[in-house]
């Protein structure tokens, strides 16, 4: 995925005095009398916003909260105690504008905190018309809500849509970047966990996977319906009867490829449901009319354990028992374990799958954990999320725009060398056709490992453009022709490749003032 | 010698160069010029045009300055084998300057030079 990344354009100085408007999830907890229970997310969203002052921005943040009424703003939807609470971590006021899609005053410097988005008419519906307004408030639009990156809204989408700029924040393009690394460009054998107590929620998951990855294992409800699937006996456990044909065209989909779904040896089960239930460790097979399937068995973890450690990539969604409880966590705590000390790139997302990372202490030793748990499915799911869509088009839209090319001829000096802007007129004649064949002769010569010849040339060029050109291109000539003295063509070639839309450049201004 | 009445002999393989000495030159005052493209084109001139000073550049084919120059310092006739040359290059490198600072010549002049510095080192050689 290519995309535009917001620090690089803030390390590139393209962002000093631009009006940047960033879409924040800043969606937080929040008890009866409002005031915020967990604010993970906004501590989040810090280092978006402190890179946009830094580079010189004026900077505008807007979140949802909750679920409001579009066009019917409560009390409860204001992002007052959001404002509160950044104007803290950040040490700077966060003054909160409410009415703003029509107009937002704020200077270089500055942050304003835009009220509740989910609070303006259109935002659900992508809005063109909104989506136009609030994209007229900013140079540079940020999208740095991965958990909104799977909804089309207008702060999310349409915004990304209609901005002179749109790029990715960090917290979203280490989202992108982890997602790329885990499923587009994996290193192999690629092996997903994906567990939970229903296949019915997981099957686009469970299928999408079974084209990708090289070993899918499969955990807790999910598991026990792809054990009957295989023909085994899982007693009263939950499953979904009416799913068995889904879970074997996976397996089949899987096993046509040389991959495989690895169905549990041993489980570990109780007759009850509860913490204080006795549990028993049994083959497979031997699972009895009764028995309940909590976790599976320790040599199904060791064996699960060693493909983890041998794995090249791990995608994680889904505790295999119920960890919970003491008694049957064993099987998600190895698995935990193996994860942690692979030397797999591994990425991990989901409510419960987050709880057992934070119950084994291993969120350092996973790769990539992800806080969009819809997002995170819906990636998982194969799709291709809206924001990342939008994102990547706006980015290959801007790469095809040519951009307002760095001055190469400075005229002033091309009229004090020559003594007259006629006798500059007069030398640019010639340079115009020297260098028009010269170029294309660089080109030719370095494709044929000629560097002599190509240094030849570029000698010459760099004996004239100080007549007429810009100090900045004189030097990146000169260090060019100094390099093709010595180097190879492999050195020389990558290198010309950057200097030849200058020269070309060059050549276009030449063209342009002769006319 | 006043430099309106010099004669010129200018020597390089490009033609934005040539036309940006030749320029120069006029810039000066300076009336009679000639030009050529190589060392083998520049000997012809020698005795045709009959120079009072030679601007050379250094790398150029099929003869470049350097043996031309060694050309001119074998030369039979000595109105050519003693004739004032000023090499002018792009190239300021110490092992160029050591190449052609042997052959006895009147400065050397990194391209492309100012016009003032162009008119001091011409009204050097031509004092």
């Amino acid at each position: 995925m290519k995309f535009i990344r917001f620090s690089d354009l803030c390390a590139s100085g393209q962002v000093v005095g631009k009006r940047v408007f960033i879409r924040a999830d800043l969606n937080v907890p929040q008890d009866a009398s409002g005031a915020i229970t967990e604010d993970t997310r906004i501590r989040a969203s810090l280092a978006c916003i402190r890179m946009a002052l830094d580079a010189g921005a004026a900077v505008m943040v807007t979140s949802h909260l909750g679920r409001p009424t579009e066009g019917a703003f409560k009390a409860a939807d204001s992002l007052a105690p959001v404002a509160a609470r950044l104007t803290e971590l950040l040490g700077c006021p966060v003054p909160l504008l409410a009415n703003w899609v029509g107009g937002v005053a704020v200077l270089p410097g500055q942050v304003v905190l835009l009220e509740n988005c989910r609070v303006n008419e259109g935002e659900k519906k992508n809005s063109e018309a909104l989506a136009r307004q609030m994209a007229a408030l900013c140079d540079i639009f940020v999208h740095d809500a991965f958990g909104t990156a799977h909804r089309a809204e207008a702060t999310t989408y349409g915004l990304a849509e209609f901005a002179k700029v749109a790029c990715a924040g960090p917290l979203l393009a280490a989202e992108m970047d982890a997602i790329s690394k885990a499923l587009a460009n994996p290193k192999r054998p690629l092996v997903a966990i994906v567990a939970g107590s229903k296949v019915s929620t997981k099957l686009t998951i469970l299928k999408a996977l079974s084209a990708k990855v090289d070993q899918l294992i499969v955990g807790g409800g999910i598991a026990n319906t792809f054990m009957l699937a295989a023909g085994l006996k899982i007693g009263k456990s939950l499953a979904e009867a009416d799913l068995v044909e889904e879970a074997r065209a996976v397996m089949q989909a899987m096993s046509a490829r040389g991959a495989a779904v690895p169905i549990p040896t041993d489980v570990v089960t109780a007759k009850t449901f509860a913490a204080d239930a006795p549990a028993s460790v049994k083959a497979a097979a031997d699972v009895a009319d009764d028995d309940l399937i909590l976790d599976i068995g320790p040599q199904t973890a060791a064996t699960l354990a060693a493909q983890l450690k041998a794995a090249g990539t791990i995608v994680w969604n889904g505790p295999v028992g119920v960890f919970e409880f003491a008694a049957f966590e064993n099987g998600t705590k190895v698995l935990a374990q193996a994860i942690a000390e692979s030397s797999a790139f591994s990425i991990a997302g989901g409510g419960d799958t987050l709880a057992a990372i934070a119950k084994y202490g291993i969120e350092k030793d996973v790769g990539y954990i992800s806080t969009g748990g819809g997002a995170f499915l819906e990636v998982l799911e194969g799709k291709t999320l809206p924001a990342f869509e939008i994102l990547t088009r706006r980015a290959q839209e801007a790469a095809l725009t040519p951009q307002a090319p760095t001055p190469a001829l400075d005229v002033a000096r091309g009229v004090e060398m020559m003594g007259s802007e006629a006798g500059l007129k007069k030398i640019l004649a010639t340079v115009l056709i020297s260098m028009t064949a010269n170029l294309p002769e660089i080109e030719q010569a370095l494709a044929k490992g000629d560097v002599t010849t190509a240094n030849r040339l570029l000698h010459a060029i760099k004996g004239y453009v100080p007549i007429f050109s810009t100090d900045a291109l004189v030097a990146e000539v000169t260090e060019l022709e100094k390099i093709s003295k010595t180097e190879s063509a492999d050195v020389v070639t990558p290198l010309y490749k950057q200097l030849a839309p200058r020269l070309a450049g060059l050549l276009a201004e030449v063209r342009q003032f002769s006319a | 010698m006043n430099l309106n009445l010099a004669r010129i002999l200018v020597v390089d393989d490009d033609d934005v160069m040539r036309t940006f000495v030749v320029n120069s030159l006029r810039r000066l005052g300076i009336q009679s010029i000639e030009v050529a493209a190589d060392g083998v084109a520049a000997l012809r001139a020698m005795v045709a045009f009959k120079p009072d000073l030679v601007l050379t550049d250094i790398h150029m084919q099929p003869m470049d300055g350097l043996a031309f120059v060694r050309q001119l310092r074998g030369h039979a006739n000595p109105f050519v084998k003693n004739m004032k040359v000023i090499f002018m290059s792009a190239d300021a490198s110490t092992a160029t300057l050591q190449d052609a600072m042997p052959l006895g010549t009147f400065g050397y002049i990194v391209k492309p030079p100012r016009i003032d510095t162009l008119k001091a080192k011409l009204e050097l050689a031509l004092k």
